[in-house]
């Protein structure tokens, strides 16, 4: 970080170290306009990006907004932000939820759109299969708020569809938004509904992209498509499959805040089972304005999920160097 | 394909029974909140959401567009932000992008590793949110809904990737011809990168379209809520669009409740409206931008 801002804070006065000077002065000269071109991307994610991470120092200061730009003259406290977080019992249960949610989805996810892409290329190219990825892409350009809306109408107590059937099958209403319970169920379908489609594609492009010679040849030997699914296709996916994995895992240590506030908002009935990093942080920040601790347990978040993300790259860089995010 | 053994027929109807039904449950909600924009009022609140309109009522669509100006608003803020954001993602990631791809570049993999480092770790959100408020003064602007979200790591690789795809030898016989880089980037880099910078441009017009978290954190003024933020407000707080009600609206409701479930659908539908008109170029654009991004993304 540092040797990046001394980096671009070199190309805009071109005070390099003088050993370099030369050939740093003759790059940036040759490719001047190159240069230029990347300039308001480097400013943007100085001030974007690069800020805030020094903005994490406020995690080891009794905030004072008073002392200095960002409070940077705030007094000192060390770990006390950490402890006050670690010490109040409520670490254990948003860490729990924010990774027992995550792999649900992470879980969940795989093995349906592995289903769909295999079921998807068995049914060759008609009207059915065409109008189904139509329908299934949909639902990942709504908004989690107009999700909400329609999770309204779906699992409403007294105007909802599950329990207008279940009315009129004679069984009592669910009350759903007051059950902390059935949320993780909920979530996970709504994931569901919401990515598959998306994630599909990748699945369905890796298949059409197998050697379609062994298929013919598995045919002309007598298997089954069925066989040939199991012993042909999806091993062949085994690699996307681990490589799309990895990757999620990346992230298992982020809550999905935009999904579960727009559905929820802060109903502290679901708390139970629904509050992860990101709703946490976010009460801290703005319900209780509590800068040193949501700025302790962001850092925490940050830390880890950094470690996850660097580990998991560097697996993936060795399995496959093509598959490597980075 | 040949389907000859009976385990075979039996799986090939599983597969469209699995298929169909999930593909229908992704569009059915949408047809019930549909349905339920077109319902009366007492009649959704008596006998609940359905499949068909029971008791066909414009009285939520009237209100909107006719009662209020809330509604308007908040569209007006939406296609503006979205166009600027558009506008704006789709200039920064590219020029940021395309110098990282030129191999003859000697600090490139320095500003590659520049760009990653964000990919990987962030200040999270107190920070950023201190930085906005307090140091950008951001709070409350148009701005905050456009600039912050403009340049991401993750669109400028997947452009950087699309960029390495073109043949060197484009810009290099452009060179011997004596054209300059900046000639090069908008004369021939850019007319050939028309199918990234459409997926990266409606990557980032669905991002702006749906926008809400930003409006949440940093807008406190009506004036400037996004129709997303708008629909959240109508969710949580039921009764949020009824101060806004003009007085000929109330007369002309004549004494009848406020249809805030109406009111609340019909936002939702009005709000995806566009989405719905443009479906065949997102998914066309989106599919292309994931098969490039899982080549090397």
């Amino acid at each position: 970080m540092q040797r990046a801002q001394m980096q671009t804070s070199a190309q805009k006065q071109t005070s390099a170290p003088p050993k370099n000077k030369e050939t740093f002065l003759q790059e940036i000269l040759k490719n001047r306009y190159l240069y230029l071109l990347t300039l308001p991307g480097i400013v943007f994610l100085i001030v974007f990006n690069y800020l805030p991470m020094v903005g994490l120092y406020m995690a080891f200061v009794d905030y004072n907004p008073m002392k200095g730009l960002y409070g940077m003259k705030s007094e000192f406290v060390g770990l006390d932000n950490f402890e006050f977080f670690f010490s109040s019992g409520d670490w254990l249960g948003i860490t729990f939820n924010t990774l027992y949610l995550n792999s649900l989805f992470i879980i969940t996810g795989l093995a349906v759109q592995i289903f769909m892409a295999v079921g998807l290329n068995e049914i060759a190219g008609n009207k059915f299969k065409k109008l189904a990825q139509s329908f299934m892409f949909l639902p990942n350009f709504l908004s989690w708020t107009v999700v909400s809306i329609f999770s309204i109408a779906i699992f409403s107590t007294d105007t909802g569809v599950i329990n207008g059937i279940l009315n009129a099958m004679g069984l009592e209403s669910i009350n759903f938004y007051q059950d902390a319970s059935t949320w993780p169920f909920i979530l996970v379908m709504l994931k569901l509904w919401k990515g598959v489609g998306f994630g599909t594609v990748i699945y369905l492009a890796t298949i059409s992209s197998m050697d379609q010679e062994m298929f013919e040849a598995a045919k002309i030997d007598g298997a089954t498509r069925l066989q040939s699914i199991i012993y042909l296709t999806l091993p062949m996916l085994k690699t996307t499959t681990i490589m799309l994995l990895i990757l999620s895992v990346g992230g298992i240590f982020y809550g999905d805040f935009g999904m579960i506030f727009a559905l929820i908002g802060d109903n502290p009935l679901l708390r139970p089972t629904t509050d992860v990093i990101d709703t946490y942080v976010y009460r801290a920040l703005r319900m209780n304005n509590d800068i040193g601790m949501s700025s302790a347990v962001g850092l925490f978040q940050a830390f880890v999920g950094f470690i996850l993300v660097v580990s998991v790259n560097a697996i993936t860089r060795k399995m496959s160097k093509d598959s490597a995010l980075f | 394909m040949n389907y000859k053994s009976f385990g075979d027929r039996t799986m090939l109807f599983v597969f469209y029974l699995a298929i169909g039904l999930f593909a229908a449950m992704c569009v059915i909600p949408m047809w019930i909140a549909l349905m339920a924009s077109f319902t009366n009022e007492l009649e959704l609140i008596r006998n609940g959401y359905s499949l068909w309109v029971r008791s066909f009522d414009l009285t939520a669509y009237q209100l909107i567009f006719t009662g209020t100006t809330s509604v308007y608003r908040a569209y007006g803020v939406t296609v503006l932000t979205t166009i600027a954001g558009v506008i704006l993602t789709v200039f920064l990631t590219s020029s940021f992008a395309y110098p990282l791809s030129v191999k003859s570049l000697k600090y490139r993999n320095k500003l590659t590793f520049f760009c990653y480092v964000t990919m990987v770790f962030n200040g999270g959100l107190v920070p950023t949110y201190i930085l906005t408020t307090r140091f950008l003064h951001m709070q409350n602007s148009i701005w905050v809904l456009i600039i912050p979200a403009a340049l991401n790591g993750f669109n400028v690789f997947l452009m950087k990737n699309y960029f390495a795809t073109l043949p060197d030898a484009l810009a290099e016989s452009a060179k011997i011809d004596g054209a300059s880089e900046v000639y090069i980037y908008f004369k021939i880099i850019l007319p050939l990168s028309m199918p990234i910078l459409a997926t990266i441009g409606l990557f980032a017009a669905i991002g702006y379209w749906n926008e809400w978290f930003r409006v949440l954190l940093f807008i406190s003024e009506q004036k400037l809520f996004t129709l997303q933020f708008l629909i959240m407000r109508l969710q949580q707080q039921a009764e949020f669009l009824n101060s806004s009600l003009s007085a000929s609206a109330r007369a002309a409701l004549g004494g009848q409740m406020v249809p805030t479930i109406g009111i609340r659908v019909a936002t939702a539908m009005v709000s995806i409206g566009p989405i719905i008109l443009l479906y065949p170029f997102l998914q066309k654009y989106f599919i292309k931008g994931l098969t490039i991004g899982a080549v090397k993304g």
